[in-house]
């Protein structure tokens, strides 16, 4: 009975025991002092993986400092000079051949002075789309993406809102990353659900990557329209999330708001512009 | 024996979820000295340690005795903050602050360690005023995950106390070694985007530049703007800002240059080029002119001719 009582408790949703990739960082810094020597050229370098073909970005502190294609093999790696000492916040992310965006892995680096920095395993979460945000009964839903060749991904689809449920589906990858899942939309019952994917590579796994709502009804709505625009907290309604929308809502920051002014900036529904607002707004924080 | 076993194996589970939350983002508090005397000058760093959460926004207050210490100084450089909400001390008594670190944080990662260590959210330079007992720590600290939701997460701090002695009367230099070279810094702002929109909501709808640079070094001291019809600056006419800075020349005709200068005095300038250029066929004037200049002519050669 405890038994059964933990596993209700507990989420398990696959058998495999992964860990999760932890980007690494090693360094080579100029020695100081002596004569002669030559000095090293310092910069940092990024490797990783991403998908077969996919085109790599690479930020720091939210401003675009490399764009790179990923080899046949879906590896990346690249060199960037001139990046000062100290820290930065780096985020990495990948588009894949048919345009799909990556979430993106953030990271925190304290870069030496004078050295080639070396930052590896950065593993980029699956790309994922769902062919149409409606469903109705029985009808068939697209789930595919792009990842590293012939490796295994474990989809997700969560339902939100009412009785919280979880499946969980393991498919590979084919030799061009791509994969697919096309379950029947009897399976989830009716409401709202997110679909995401994480894939494993080299015996660690990818964090599950950005995630596609849709809806199964008994009726389709007509006006559903396929757009990653319209968070709440995109304010200024350019489909980003930067520091335009961040200053438009710190003009309310512990203001008085009117019944309008709550419905478009108070993001939690509290009643008022907080941190807590602002926390939602940096989980949506989008790149340039 | 049954409700024996159901107790049991509930006394299991509220261990195990219990258990599952303990994990706490603690606020380190660590100063640069160990010994205080009344007239010394010492730097106290505030750092996170995200302690495997996952968080992307804090606030909080520094709390000190403020009978004993007075606040010299505030350095943001080098720091995890991605956006200031408020940075502590803009004011002697503000002494709350905010900040956001988009896409999240779990803390530094570095060739010199293995895994996430703690980062510096800002650091504080305290003068000691008299002898006693004091401390410095962070009370009312909130993080919140990287979730979308909001959730507010366990926040601890740890306090830095110090007993105050008499000033030393050994040394002339003690004042200076302790606190963290900021002098050193020769670095500019690094490179940063200035970006321009308008919404109802704020300034009356008018055109405003948006911009937020960031320093390794000293940190961001404060920004100047200039506007000009024609490309280039000079020297002088600069005006202190912040963002986000309302345009003046709402046509967007003329250039805006934006600089950000550290505490060092170091300066990266960006501009921000004219969106709507005024072409000389325009110009009223000068249509007006060429008019005049016509009868003018014209006149000249009919005196000529008689």
């Amino acid at each position: 009975m405890c038994a059964v009582l933990f596993a209700f408790f507990s989420v398990p949703v696959f058998a495999d025991v992964i860990l999760d990739a932890v980007v690494s960082v090693s360094a080579t810094v100029e020695e100081t002092g002596g004569g002669g020597g030559g000095s090293i050229t310092p910069y940092v370098k990024f490797s990783g993986y991403a998908y077969p073909g996919a085109t790599v970005y690479i930020e720091s502190d939210s401003k675009n400092i490399g764009i790179l294609n990923a080899n046949s093999d879906g590896l990346f790696s690249y060199n960037i000079y001139n990046i000062t000492s100290g820290i930065h916040d780096f985020s990495i992310y990948a588009k894949d051949i048919k345009g799909n965006f990556s979430n993106s892995v953030s990271f925190l680096v304290d870069v030496p002075v004078e050295s080639i920095t070396n930052i590896f395993n950065v593993f980029i979460p699956p790309t994922v789309v769902v062919d149409k945000l409606q469903y109705g009964v029985g009808e068939k839903i697209k789930i595919s993406g792009y990842a590293m060749p012939g490796v295994p991904i474990y989809v997700e689809i969560k339902s939100s809102g009412g009785v919280f449920k979880t499946f969980s589906k393991k498919i590979f990858s084919g030799g061009d990353g791509y994969f697919e899942y096309i379950p029947t939309s009897d399976l989830f019952g009716y409401g709202l659900f997110s679909v995401s994917v994480k894939s494993l590579y080299g015996g660690f796994s990818s964090s599950f990557g950005t995630s596609f709502d849709f809806q199964i009804m008994k009726k389709i709505s007509l006006s559903a329209t396929s757009s990653r625009c319209g968070q709440k907290v995109d304010l200024n309604k350019d489909c980003k999330v930067n520091i335009i929308d961040f200053f438009i809502e710190f003009r309310w920051y512990k203001k008085t708001l009117t019944e309008v002014q709550k419905k478009r900036f108070d993001f939690n529904n509290d009643g008022r512009v907080d941190i807590s607002d602002f926390s939602i707004m940096a989980f949506y924080w989008t790149r340039e | 024996m049954i409700k024996n076993v159901l107790k049991i194996c509930v006394g299991v589970i509220v261990f195990v979820i219990s258990s599952v939350s303990v994990f706490a983002v603690n606020v380190e508090v660590v100063a640069t000295k160990n010994d205080f005397f009344v007239g010394d000058k010492f730097e106290v760093y505030f750092k996170v340690n995200a302690q495997g959460e996952n968080i992307n926004a804090m606030n909080g207050y520094v709390d000190f005795s403020s009978d004993i210490l007075s606040v010299e100084e505030v350095r943001t450089g080098n720091s995890i903050v991605g956006k200031w909400i408020r940075k502590p001390f803009l004011t002697e008594t503000q002494n709350s602050f905010a900040y956001i670190i988009p896409n999240g944080y779990r803390g530094v990662l570095s060739p010199y360690y293995g895994g996430y260590k703690s980062g510096k959210m800002f650091s504080v330079v305290f003068s000691v005023k008299k002898t006693g007992s004091g401390y410095v720590k962070i009370s009312n600290g909130e993080a919140y995950l990287n979730d979308g939701k909001a959730t507010k997460t366990k926040t601890t701090s740890g306090v830095l106390y110090l007993n105050v002695s008499a000033a030393e009367v050994f040394s002339e230099n003690f004042f200076e070694y302790e606190i963290s070279s900021g002098s050193a810094d020769v670095l500019s702002p690094d490179e940063f985007d200035v970006l321009i929109s308008k919404d109802e909501d704020i300034f009356e709808g008018k055109w405003f530049l948006a911009f937020d640079a960031k320093d390794n070094g000293a940190g961001i001291d404060h920004y100047e703007v200039y506007e000009s019809g024609s490309k280039g600056y000079s020297t002088s006419g600069w005006a202190v800002t912040e963002s986000p800075y309302v345009v003046e020349d709402q046509n967007l005709s003329s250039y805006v240059y934006v600089k950000a200068v550290d505490e060092n005095g170091n300066e990266t300038i960006k501009t921000f080029e004219p969106s709507n250029i005024e072409v000389w066929y325009n110009y009223f004037s000068f249509w007006g002119a060429i008019f005049l200049g016509l009868i003018v002519v014209a006149v000249i050669i009919k005196k000529v001719r008689i």
